[in-house]
């Protein structure tokens, strides 16, 4: 995965998303000097080349190292440049939800969002109705 | 390949109920081709483990491995050097694999994580199928390779039977007829004088039927 795990420090304190970014639906048809590093308060953004590259078990991992709720943003499958990538996402994050259902995880923790790109504009309202999900889940049973 | 399937969660749960430190071991081979036990089977399921004992507030150490085949020693010796201070393992192989590790490490418990269920083929992206049962006396040669054996529900060497309707098999589920497809491949072949004499009654004894069976090649013994 590329490492492009973006943190506001001091932060954390309260609700921790975690969430895995398709590179292209976050900056897509920016310009270069419109592209700023992601950031969004209590939310840890690890971009990746394609929500395909995004595997059940990286969503896993980050329940696993403490996250509340885990996103996933993806493009359109009308718009994925590696064709068939944000295909393969959808049917992937309802098993993972199904995986965490049999932990005992709410499967609700885990959230798929398809963006238009660039979403990075659009970032806060975007997690806005995340957290008050979250908000109402309370803190992940496994942590 | 062998295709299994995991076993639910709560009965993996089950087994490891009184477990405080586990080697989850995956194969590399048949059972990872069917996404069913391989590395990244592994991962999840370790993962998973985890959260529930995270969530029940329970210490439960799992630890991963895994090996290019189970069913063979070379691969299984592995195993050896990361065993020592776990309590249990819990494989991911078919059954073949899982009996491997037990004898390999009388030991040490070598619990089940993978029902295995058949030998078969991937059809197509995300489908496998039963069609071999390991019959001892292979006669696709006969029948088109169809195996009337694996694929006619009721194993005839002189089919159909009446049940055959519009090219499926009366037992339902859409299953498609074996004989039909037999005579279809025949057909095209040019080969449906091969069903002109009866076939014999096949003898079983090849099969499981006549016990759990051996291949011996003294040619590979030094």
């Amino acid at each position: 995965m590329s490492a492009g795990a973006r943190e506001r420090t001091g932060t954390m304190g309260t609700s921790r998303i975690t969430a895995l970014c398709c590179q292209k639906a976050l900056y897509a048809g920016l310009k270069p000097e419109e592209v700023s590093r992601a950031w969004i308060e209590g939310v840890q953004i690890v971009e990746t080349p394609c929500s395909g590259k995004v595997d059940p078990i990286y969503l896993l991992k980050a329940f696993e190292k403490g996250a509340d709720a885990v996103v996933v943003l993806a493009c359109d499958q009308r718009l994925c440049a590696t064709i068939a990538g944000a295909k393969r996402i959808h049917k992937r994050v309802e098993r993972t939800q199904a995986l965490l259902a049999e932990a005992g995880i709410e499967p609700e923790r885990l959230v798929l969002r398809i963006v238009r790109r660039p979403a990075l504009r659009s970032l806060e309202a975007l997690f806005a109705r995340i957290k008050e999900t979250v908000a109402a889940l309370g803190p992940s049973p496994a942590r | 390949m062998i295709v299994g399937e995991r076993k639910p969660f709560e009965e993996i749960q089950k087994l490891l109920a009184d477990s405080a430190k586990v080697l989850l071991v995956g194969c590399g081979t048949c059972v990872k081709v069917c996404f069913t036990g391989g590395d990244k089977e592994v991962a999840v399921l370790a993962s998973q483990l985890r959260l529930a004992a995270a969530k029940a507030k329970k210490k439960k150490v799992l630890d991963e491995l895994t090996v290019e085949r189970q069913c063979e020693i070379e691969f299984v010796d592995e195993v050896a050097k990361r065993l020592p201070g776990h309590d249990v393992i819990l494989s991911m192989a078919c059954g073949a694999g899982v009996q491997m590790l037990a004898s390999r490490f009388p030991e040490v418990p070598v619990l089940p994580a993978v029902n295995t269920t058949f030998l078969g083929v991937l059809e197509r992206q995300g489908l496998f199928v039963e069609n071999c049962q390991g019959c001892g006396a292979c006669v696709l040669g006969t029948f088109g390779g169809i195996c009337p054996v694996s694929r006619c529900a009721k194993s005839l060497f002189n089919g159909p039977c009446g049940g055959s309707q519009g090219g499926k098999c009366e037992i339902g589920g859409d299953v498609p007829c074996a004989w039909h497809q037999i005579i279809e491949r025949l057909k095209k072949l040019g080969r449906l004088g091969n069903l002109k004499a009866p076939v014999a009654p096949k003898d079983w004894r090849s099969a499981r039927h006549g016990g759990p069976r051996k291949l011996v090649r003294e040619d590979n013994i030094l």
